[in-house]
């Protein structure tokens, strides 16, 4: 399978569109720690396209997980805004953000974090349960099977997370956030945990999917060598963004203050 | 909403003794209300049975009248009265008994045994000699007017066997000591458990030693066919006697709510029903003409005695509740440390989509299942404690004896009371788990996917 080179031509088209599917203008993150305030983004400007496949890295407490919170809609920022489909999410009250995490989004954590009481297939099957179901118990039943094959775990469909190792449970966590063919896959530093063949054989799993499904994939890593699959590589550094580069040989170096 | 149902009974069995032991505890409560209540409303019931056997009858009509020299004696002298009042509840009834009794002094020999006698009208009454356990004797010659059917017990303590002829030394209506014979024709087994047995003889004659007309007696035993008719059928007879004849008010030993003043003529009222229902004599008010009548209930006779079970139901409630309330802050304080355990995965959940409130439920379902796992075991357990109870037999404890059917404790149990309790037990879980659950669906999703447990 040639995993770079499909994916490449997808954002090669993509890039076209004029209009991004995440959009973050000046955001900034402040946190409360004790008394004193912790800005963790100072103030982050970029773009990503529909069906890229984005690595942010940077070194521990850079304000990687933090950026990656926001377009997750599962935090706001300070100020500035962050676009997802055109929204803006600090308009949005608790339930309209967890609608569009459900409709739009989908999660990959460092630690797996599957629902340890249910098995393989009820974990991927999860997402699809909350909500108004889109499809027959049939074509759901098919989907999620379509997933667990093409994440390789056919056989281990009616296992619990504790049953498995870490590279087979970091595959359920894939499947399952492909489940509800969300737009943007995040995923929060998902080799953290795994061995480097392993993390490797995660990313280029992602990879495959996002050539094959057109989803678009934002992962952060602090490992150099995960973060050269990628095709567009945000580098981040105290909260700014120090280098955005495509790994299509074109490079661009947006302006740090 | 299956999800969430399967998530919250899933999360029960992951600690499965942290779930047992709440699960227990809420068992124990239901045990506790359960036995309570169903051995309550059982002892009721016997008690009931019981005052039936003792009283003979659920409805009493008793009599008073003058006599020339201005007595007070206990005599139903008018009968046609008597029977157009039970052809008013014809039908409710089964069967009555027309009685005269009083407390005899038995002598044989040098040994003398005071115990009551029984003035049978031995052909009217067919049903007695069948409940009778006959030791000795027997009980085909009770036409005899002189025929006496002794307990156990009373022949024992007079060294007498069938055959042999004892003096009966009584007092007259009028005052007047009188002294009868009787031959023992049966010696029957004790038929309470009570320590109180009667012994029976024929009403006419009792009637001629006690200085009353042959066909006269002292008090109408009526026998439902159906014991919650009780207060409707004596309602019907009162007022059939108070509209045609002289009455004493009836015997009302509820002490609720009276003032000081009430209560004297309270008293003083009920004095004279009781005295008037035992055959005492009562004070000579106004004279009156012919039968004044009274009309008792075992109802009216319960009712302190029910009252004082009802009391005994209360402290079960209110011990129950202070079960609950102590389980309720266990059942809080382990949702509590459910909510730290779980917060990944609740901000997993939420980052996937789930609403605020699919949170809560989980844990509230969570809650409830516990909740109908206890109230499960707990019935199942009151049962097992039930059976093996009523199993056992208590004879030798006499104090007893008045609470239990034949030896044996019975139980029984109102489906309401069941529900009841359900409804408490799952409101007072929810409360508890209440707190948890909404801490739970307010976390912040970032948040909650930051804490490392």
């Amino acid at each position: 399978m040639s995993l770079y080179q499909s994916p490449i031509a997808i954002v090669a088209t993509k890039r076209e569109i004029p209009m991004p599917i995440v959009s973050l203008q000046d955001v900034k993150k402040t946190y409360p720690l004790g008394k004193t305030e912790v800005q963790a983004v100072k103030g982050v400007t970029f773009d990503i396209h529909k069906g890229d496949f984005i690595c942010i890295v940077g070194p521990s407490g850079s304000g990687k997980s933090t950026i990656l919170n926001m377009i997750g809609c599962i935090d706001v920022p300070t100020s500035g805004s962050v676009l997802i489909s055109g929204k803006n999410t600090k308009e949005l009250n608790d339930k309209q953000l967890t609608k569009l995490r459900h409709e739009v989004l989908g999660f990959i954590f460092q630690s797996f974090n599957l629902i340890p009481v249910l098995n393989v297939y009820e974990n991927i099957e999860f997402p699809l349960l909350l909500g108004k179901p889109t499809q027959t118990k049939a074509q759901r039943h098919a989907w999620i099977m379509d997933l667990i094959n093409a994440v390789g775990l056919g056989d281990w469909a009616h296992h619990k997370p504790n049953e498995l190792s870490g590279g087979q449970r970091q595959r359920v966590a894939i499947a399952r956030a492909l489940a509800t063919k969300p737009q943007i896959v995040l995923a929060d530093e998902p080799t953290a945990n795994l061995d480097s063949k392993t993390g490797e054989a995660i990313i280029e799993l992602m990879k495959k999917m996002n050539a094959e499904l057109d989803t678009t994939f934002v992962f952060s890593t602090h490992d150099f060598k995960i973060m050269s699959i990628a095709d567009h590589v945000i580098k981040l550094q105290d909260g700014l963004v120090i280098e955005n580069t495509r790994n299509t040989a074109q490079t661009e170096t947006e302006g740090m203050s | 909403m299956i999800t969430t149902l399967r998530i919250a009974f899933r999360n029960t069995r992951r600690q499965r003794k942290r779930s047992f032991l709440l699960s227990g505890a809420i068992a124990f409560g239901i045990v506790v209300i359960t036995l309570v209540n169903a051995f309550t409303a059982g002892m009721i019931e016997n008690i009931k049975a019981n005052f039936v056997y003792l009283f003979g009858g659920h409805v009493f009509i008793t009599g008073t009248e003058l006599s020339p020299s201005g007595r007070v004696i206990s005599l139903i002298g008018d009968d046609a009265l008597v029977k157009e009042a039970l052809a008013l509840v014809e039908g409710s009834y089964s069967h009555v008994n027309r009685r005269s009794q009083t407390v005899v002094e038995f002598i044989f020999g040098s040994k003398t045994n005071t115990f009551t006698l029984e003035g049978v009208d031995w052909e009217s009454e067919t049903q007695l000699p069948t409940r009778l356990q006959v030791l000795a004797g027997s009980l085909d010659n009770l036409q005899d007017p002189q025929a006496l059917v002794l307990p156990e017990q009373a022949a024992d303590k007079l060294g007498v066997v069938v055959g042999e002829t004892v003096l009966a030394r009584l007092e007259t209506v009028s005052g007047q000591l009188n002294i009868g014979e009787f031959q023992v024709v049966a010696i029957v087994k004790d038929q309470t458990n009570f320590g109180i047995s009667s012994s029976y003889g024929s009403i006419v004659y009792l009637n001629e030693l006690l200085g009353l007309p042959p066909d006269g007696y002292q008090t109408l035993q009526v026998f439902l066919r159906d014991i919650n008719t009780m207060d409707q059928v004596s309602d019907i007879l009162y007022e059939h006697f108070a509209n045609h004849a002289e009455v004493n008010r009836r015997l009302n030993l509820n002490f609720e709510a009276r003032t000081e003043d009430e209560r004297e003529d309270y008293v003083r009222e009920q004095r004279e029903a009781i005295a008037a229902l035992l055959g005492g004599y009562t004070e000579l008010e106004e004279p009156w003409q012919g039968t004044k009548f009274a009309v008792t209930t075992l109802n009216d006779i319960m009712s302190p005695v029910v009252s004082m079970i009802d009391v005994l139901s209360m402290v079960a409630l209110v011990v129950f509740i202070i079960l609950l309330i102590i389980t309720m802050v266990g059942i809080t304080n382990t949702f509590r440390m459910i909510l730290i355990e779980r917060t990944q995965e609740i901000g997993t959940m939420r980052a996937f989509g789930m609403q605020r409130g699919g949170v809560r439920n989980i844990f509230l379902l969570e809650a409830v299942i516990i909740g109908l796992m206890g109230v499960a075991a707990g019935f199942v357990a009151a049962g097992v404690i039930m059976l093996v109870l009523s199993s056992v037999t208590f004879t030798e404890v006499s104090v007893l004896q008045f609470f239990l059917k034949n030896g044996h404790f019975t139980f029984k149990i109102a489906l309401s009371d069941i529900l009841t309790n359900i409804a408490i037990l799952l409101i007072m879980t929810l409360i508890a788990a209440w707190m948890p659950a909404r801490a739970a669906a307010k976390l912040p999703p970032a948040e909650a996917l930051r804490a490392a447990y």
